[in-house]
């Protein structure tokens, strides 16, 4: 039972592209989006004051946390004052990165992940293997009868749109009944002190509009000037992710609903790390649209859960980096430069040569090493390169004639005879 | 105008053929060219593995080939970008890759040869997004494609494109060999999507990618063969 | 205080300070529509809503019930703008009405200005400005998923159905 991940991103890559090719103007969308967060990021410490200042003047409550710690704290403390048992969540990479669920789940309060995604690999125990598309290994089949265990559904029906329709009814009880919700943030905008969450099933909505905590977590690179250049980042955000015009719903929490309360939390965790260094800063630029991941012809064949860092794809190997070098530099392996991330990349960050610049820092494996050496050794001079074709010629042909192969499936080359070609 | 052919590598070893064709093209275009002595590796395969700082003999060797000519000129564009990007300002606006170099600077208007074949035209990645030998499918910019441009001064020669047109082969250079299952993968649903244009031959302007789906074609005995562009255009010369 | 850490940690990192784009001439070339109208129609059924064009004596609660026929859970509510060039329409939360309405009925019917749409986002966000409001949303069709094998299944958690009735 496996997807074919690779036909069903490159689909959404296709959709990508036309979508982008209906606007005359994408490039240079693109190079505003670049700039925007580019000028952002390096004017954090007003903008993320100014937003403070406009989010309080609206009525909500600001709190800083500095690392996944205070962050897990911040949360776990506003549900214990609010007596909160149950807790609804919407998709949130940071919350994934902090590992919020299980530590909540120590203090005893349920978490329930309400994006049908999410709550599909909630429900499996798993981890997603894409950060907008979490579930897109998973076969129908085996959400069919996930749903049959957790939401008795009929057996062997697993058509799409009866499972959604059965998820559908399964979470407004949750929604309903929930006491507080949570969503991340795709923007956070300075001028207005808004928070601005794109979904396309809603969840993030109804999550925040019943109970009566509502709760709003983003990294602070989450923060953009202003509203003016929401224009420019939402034509980008969602032709990039899914080939979509907009998600469904673009939602801006500024104030906090009659009689409930409105908490948000900018959280560091490394950011401010990353902003330091002069190589890979532009990282911070990311929008999480998963884009790369949808081009990488590698993330593409190996799916999510290849990869060491909990991001995936190209963002995920240089964040992972970023993150814990040590931790995650075999990541580093896992793309043959081809440069597509960088085309697609809304933003303009230049994921590959980043990851080649991680690589002259960070060996992902001592064999490689000394295979570089190697070919140093034999192509490093010009007699060399000629002993080298000399003694490669006849024991290529050897190697071959006695089935050895570059990998399976895959010959070796046959090397020129230098006493032909001089 | 000094102008020097630059002979990567592996060209050199897997596919010297490109170095005679290249010579003669250039020659027949009126190009005074000259293949300077003494030429190894320009570092390319240990940069991208992550070991540019022990090459820096090979840089050396490098700048002291060509600093003194007025062009140089590669047929391979990920080594001739790689000079570009990795050696400095030194040969940047002076190294071409040698389709870029025809097309935008000599400009034939024919070629005298004939290839009377179908051909499926590999887009590589450092040829379309680095050395900008064609409008890669990421960008919204005005089509164009060198290659074909060049190709079409060919009599008879069938130009094709599979499925994906500039989706990666997957060979990466130490990739290939570190990440060896998925840069196969990578390379046989390649070829196999241009087996599907019907097309006799895969080219492209670089070896490296002709070399390893080659090394596929060879182990799943597929009725396809490789060729470089180079070979193509010098036909007849 | 972590917000002076933060602070702090952020101004050490002193990274160089790129400044603000000036967004008028990418604006000024965004793409426009010939017939706003006709283009937003098309963006709102591309995203899988309805679309009517209805006079300023038509009832929209009487033309939705007719698009809607036997539907119980049918909101009607006003969107101040609709955009072209995606069919998403703003809507407020007005008193009185809870912005759950908009997310608990089966099926939405927003009410639009025909003089309202404009081309594109810059456009909306120009006519917004920048002073906050209490709670602002686009909506562009019903709620989505492809969570499942990429299917698209309109009725995720939001309404299942939207119709946006233009109003002459």
């Amino acid at each position: 039972m496996k997807i074919d991940v690779d036909d069903a991103l490159w689909l959404v890559r296709g959709k990508r592209d036309r979508l982008s090719k209906e606007i005359p103007e994408w490039e240079e969308l693109r190079d505003a989006a670049y700039r925007l967060k580019l000028y952002s990021n390096s004017h954090l410490p007003e903008l993320l004051e100014q937003f403070e200042t406009q989010a309080t003047a609206n009525g909500a409550i600001v709190h800083w946390a500095k690392d996944a710690d205070e962050y897990r704290n911040i949360i776990g403390g506003l549900l214990k004052d609010h007596g909160v048992s149950l807790f609804v969540k919407s998709k949130s990479m940071l919350s994934e990165e902090c590992h919020l669920v299980p530590y909540l789940k120590n203090l005893g309060i349920e978490t329930v992940e309400t994006d049908l995604g999410e709550r599909i690999i909630q429900l499996m125990g798993s981890r997603p293997s894409h950060i907008v598309l979490p579930a897109i290994h998973i076969k129908r089949q085996e959400v069919g009868k996930l749903f049959e265990k957790e939401m008795g559904t009929e057996p062997g029906n697993c058509d799409p749109t009866y499972l959604t329709h059965a998820a559908r009814r399964n979470l407004r009880n949750y929604f309903l009944n929930a006491d507080a919700g949570m969503t991340g943030a795709n923007f956070a905008v300075a001028s207005t002190g808004e928070v601005v969450v794109c979904t396309n099933e809603g969840n993030a909505d109804l999550g925040t509009s019943v109970p009566k905590l509502q709760i709003a977590a983003f990294g602070i690179d989450k923060i953009v000037p202003d509203r003016e250049s929401l224009g420019v980042f939402t034509r980008l955000l969602a032709r990039t992710a899914t080939g979509q015009p907009v998600t469904t719903y673009t939602t801006h929490y500024s104030a906090p609903r009659e009689g409930s309360e409105f908490h948000i939390i900018m959280v560091d965790n490394g950011r401010s790390r990353i902003l330091a260094d002069k190589d890979h800063f532009r990282l911070l630029n990311c929008l999480r649209c998963g884009g790369c991941m949808n081009t990488c012809p590698v993330y593409r064949r190996t799916g999510g859960y290849s990869y060491s860092y909990f991001i995936p794809g190209p963002i995920g190997v240089n964040l992972g980096m970023a993150s814990n070098p040590e931790a995650h530099k075999k990541d580093l392996s896992a793309c043959s430069l081809c440069q597509s991330c960088a085309g697609v990349c809304p933003v303009k960050m230049d994921l590959a040569d980043q990851i080649y610049l991680w690589r002259q820092h960070f060996h992902s494996s001592v064999p490689k090493r000394i295979l570089s050496d190697g070919m140093l050794a034999v192509m490093g001079g010009p007699s060399r390169l000629k002993a080298t074709l000399a003694v490669g010629h006849p024991a290529m042909k050897a190697l071959k004639a006695c089935g050895f192969q570059w990998g399976k499936g895959r010959d070796f080359p046959d090397i020129a005879n230098p006493l032909e070609h001089e | 105008m000094k102008v020097a052919l630059f002979v990567p590598c592996y060209v050199k070893a897997v596919n010297p053929e490109v170095i005679t064709a290249s010579y003669k093209l250039l020659r027949h275009l009126g190009v005074d060219v000259s293949i300077p002595k003494g030429q190894t590796c320009c570092g390319q395969p240990m940069g991208n593995a992550g070991y540019e700082s022990h090459t820096s003999h090979l840089k050396e060797r490098f700048e002291n080939i060509f600093k003194d000519y007025d062009v140089i000129v590669g047929p391979s564009s990920s080594c001739v970008v790689y000079v570009r990007e990795h050696y400095g300002n030194i040969f940047k606006g002076r190294i071409f890759e040698i389709c870029e170099y025809i097309h935008d600077v000599i400009r034939p208007t024919s070629l005298p040869g004939s290839f009377p074949h179908k051909v499926s035209l590999h887009n590589s990645c450092h040829g379309i997004r680095l050395a900008g030998l064609a409008a890669p499918s990421e960008l919204n910019i005005p089509y164009f494609n060198k290659l074909k441009d060049l190709l079409s001064l060919v009599n008879g020669v069938e130009v094709v494109e599979p499925e994906r047109p500039d989706e990666c082969c997957g060979f990466g250079g130490l990739f290939s060999v570190e990440r060896s299952e998925v840069s196969i993968k990578m390379g046989t649903d390649k070829v196999l999507r241009h087996l599907e244009t019907g097309a006799e031959y895969i080219t492209a302007a670089d070896s490296s990618c002709l070399m390893h789906q080659g090394g596929i074609i060879s182990a799943r005995k597929l009725p396809l063969k490789t060729i470089h562009i180079i070979e193509i255009l010098a036909c007849g010369i | 205080m972590s917000k002076e850490e933060i602070l702090k940690n952020l101004r050490d990192a002193d990274p160089e300070r790129f400044p603000k784009p000036d967004l008028t001439a990418l604006k000024a070339k965004s793409r426009r529509y010939d017939g706003l109208v006709g283009q937003f129609r098309k963006a709102v059924e591309a995203s899988g809503g309805k679309t009517a064009i209805i006079s300023l004596e038509q009832d929209p609660s009487i033309v939705a019930r007719e698009m809607f026929p036997g539907e119980n859970s049918l909101v009607i509510a006003d969107g101040r703008f609709g955009v072209a060039e995606n069919g998403c329409v703003y809507l407020e939360e007005p008193e009185a009405f809870p912005r759950k309405e908009y997310f608990l009925a089966e099926a939405l019917v927003i009410v639009v200005g025909i003089g309202d749409i404009v081309a594109n986002m810059h456009d909306a966000y120009d006519r917004l400005g920048e002073k906050p409001s209490r709670y602002g949303i686009f909506i562009s069709g019903p709620s989505k998923t492809a969570d499942i094998e990429q299917a698209l299944v309109f009725g995720a958690h939001g309404a299942r159905e939207v119709a946006v009735l233009i109003r002459q």
